[in-house]
């Protein structure tokens, strides 16, 4: 499937087959409805944010993509997530399976209470079978993608917990991405961590894009203004505006995007 | 909508009035040298002079408060467009300046037959009103970002670079004429070619109102 999309009349912006096709999706939780009708192509091998004001359903949107709340009793979601495909949401996915091919980062970061190596090992584990020099390899090409190897390869034995938040985060991303994963979600990746840090994360989040479809969530419009391709705006579980991120910024084609993104909401 | 930030308002709006006060200033000193023109005194020639100082100044300080702004708040949308189209318009208004000082000295300079004389002054005039009326109009538009009198001040360009091409072709006759007109030809085309460019300069102050509202820029024909 082609991912066009037409930016003014004569431009085209990146061309890019669609990772994640999202079809008529709607989310509840009991009975409440978290997402309404959201239709929306994500495209390979670029970064697409999410934003919106706290509530609009952004992370549930995010939470959708790898089954997350399946882990709740009382959340279901009704429509179509499409990834290579197959639809995510049929009730027979395989969960591990899924996870292993769409990552997840957090808000805080969640290093396990082991080793920095074993942190990332330990979800190899569950889909590999790797020799002792392979797991070596493995932990080493993360770190070094996730760009932490220069920091943490002298002390990989370690607790994951020695290190600074802004490392920790790193080191969560090392993990999602030693599985291979395909997408790579991130929920506000750095909203606890300090400039410099976020700077770092930003920089790793522009270098993963050649080898990963990421999605992120993010409260920072600016944030989302550098390090993504494509913007979607969301406003009480609807999907409002979906543009190429030079655009969004520049000229919003919803005046609701315009008030949010300019300070004028609310 | 109004901002959350009141004074992210307050400060959008400081910058606009100061656009449109500066633009004020422009405005009279237009009206003071084509006055000097018609009338010769020279005394209005340096009140053009010393003003023009004055515009200068206001197009640094203008400057500074949109860098400030943008430094501040990381502007988006309307308020980037805005913002980015005012310091452009600022640019054109001081452009519009140094054209109008230019005008304004040749008021002292000018000594010709009178046949010249004459024809400069009419010459001058009629130009010079379509130019005044398209300042007059485009300080209007921005004031009130409305983009059909934006529209109308683009259109009106064409006007005045038609007027522009009749009195060269004008002065050309002359000239070939009589080549001891050359001196006085050249300078009442130089006093037309400054008077169309303030024209230009209003132009592009209405495209600016249509980037702003309509976020599409209509420079180059685009």
């Amino acid at each position: 499937m082609a991912f066009q999309v037409s930016l003014g009349e004569t431009e085209v912006a990146e061309v890019a087959a669609t990772k994640i096709g999202i079809r008529n999706l709607n989310f509840f939780y009991g009975s409440f409805q978290g997402l309404r009708d959201i239709t929306l192509n994500i495209p390979e091998k670029q970064v697409t944010a999410f934003i919106g004001p706290s509530g609009c359903g952004k992370s549930t949107l995010l939470r959708t993509l790898n089954r997350m709340y399946s882990l709740y009793p009382g959340q279901r979601a009704e429509g179509e997530i499409v990834i290579n495909g197959t639809n995510v949401l049929n009730p027979k996915q395989d969960l591990n399976a899924l996870r292993g091919q769409v990552g997840m980062v957090f808000q805080k970061p969640t290093p396990f209470p082991m080793s920095i190596f074993d942190n990332i090992a330990f979800g190899v584990k569950l889909y590999e079978n790797l020799s002792k020099s392979e797991m070596t390899d493995r932990v080493e090409w993360a770190l070094r993608k996730a760009a932490l190897w220069n920091e943490a390869k002298d002390k990989l034995t370690q607790s994951g917990l020695s290190l600074s938040g802004g490392q920790q985060q790193r080191l969560c991303i090392a993990r999602g991405i030693a599985v291979k994963p395909e997408v790579l979600l991130l929920d506000e990746p750095t909203s606890a961590l300090d400039p410099i840090s976020t700077a770092r994360i930003e920089e790793l989040v522009s270098e993963l894009r050649s080898d990963y479809t990421i999605v992120m969530v993010t409260h920072n419009m600016q944030q989302a203004a550098r390090v993504s391709q494509h913007t979607a705006y969301m406003y009480l579980g609807e999907l409002i505006e979906f543009t190429p991120t030079a655009q969004i910024f520049v000229k919003p084609q919803d005046k609701r995007t315009e008030d949010y993104i300019t300070g004028r909401f609310g | 909508m109004e901002h959350t930030s009141k004074q992210f308002e307050l400060e959008l709006e400081d910058l606009r009035s100061g656009l449109l006060a500066m633009g004020g200033m422009v405005e009279a000193q237009l009206e003071r040298a084509l006055e000097a023109i018609a009338s010769g005194e020279t005394e209005l020639v340096d009140v053009v002079i010393r003003e023009e100082k004055r515009v200068n100044d206001k197009q640094l300080e203008l400057d500074r408060k949109s860098m400030e702004i943008i430094a501040k708040r990381q502007p988006a949308a309307v308020d980037l467009r805005q913002i980015v189209c005012t310091m452009q318009a600022v640019n054109d208004l001081e452009r519009i300046g140094d054209e109008i000082k230019k005008i304004a000295l040749r008021a002292k300079q000018f000594q010709a037959s009178e046949r010249f004389q004459l024809l400069r002054l009419n010459e001058a005039k009629q130009i010079g009103l379509l130019a005044q009326d398209m300042l007059k109009e485009t300080l209007n538009a921005f004031a009130r970002l409305d983009i059909i009198s934006a529209g109308e001040v683009i259109g009106k360009d064409v006007a005045v670079d038609e007027e522009f091409e009749r009195i060269m072709r004008l002065l050309v006759t002359y000239m070939m004429e009589d080549p001891r007109t050359i001196g006085a030809g050249l300078d009442v085309a130089f006093l037309a070619k400054a008077i169309e460019r303030v024209a230009d300069h209003a132009k592009n102050i209405s495209e600016y109102v249509i980037h702003i509202v309509q976020g599409k820029d209509p420079r180059h024909g685009g």
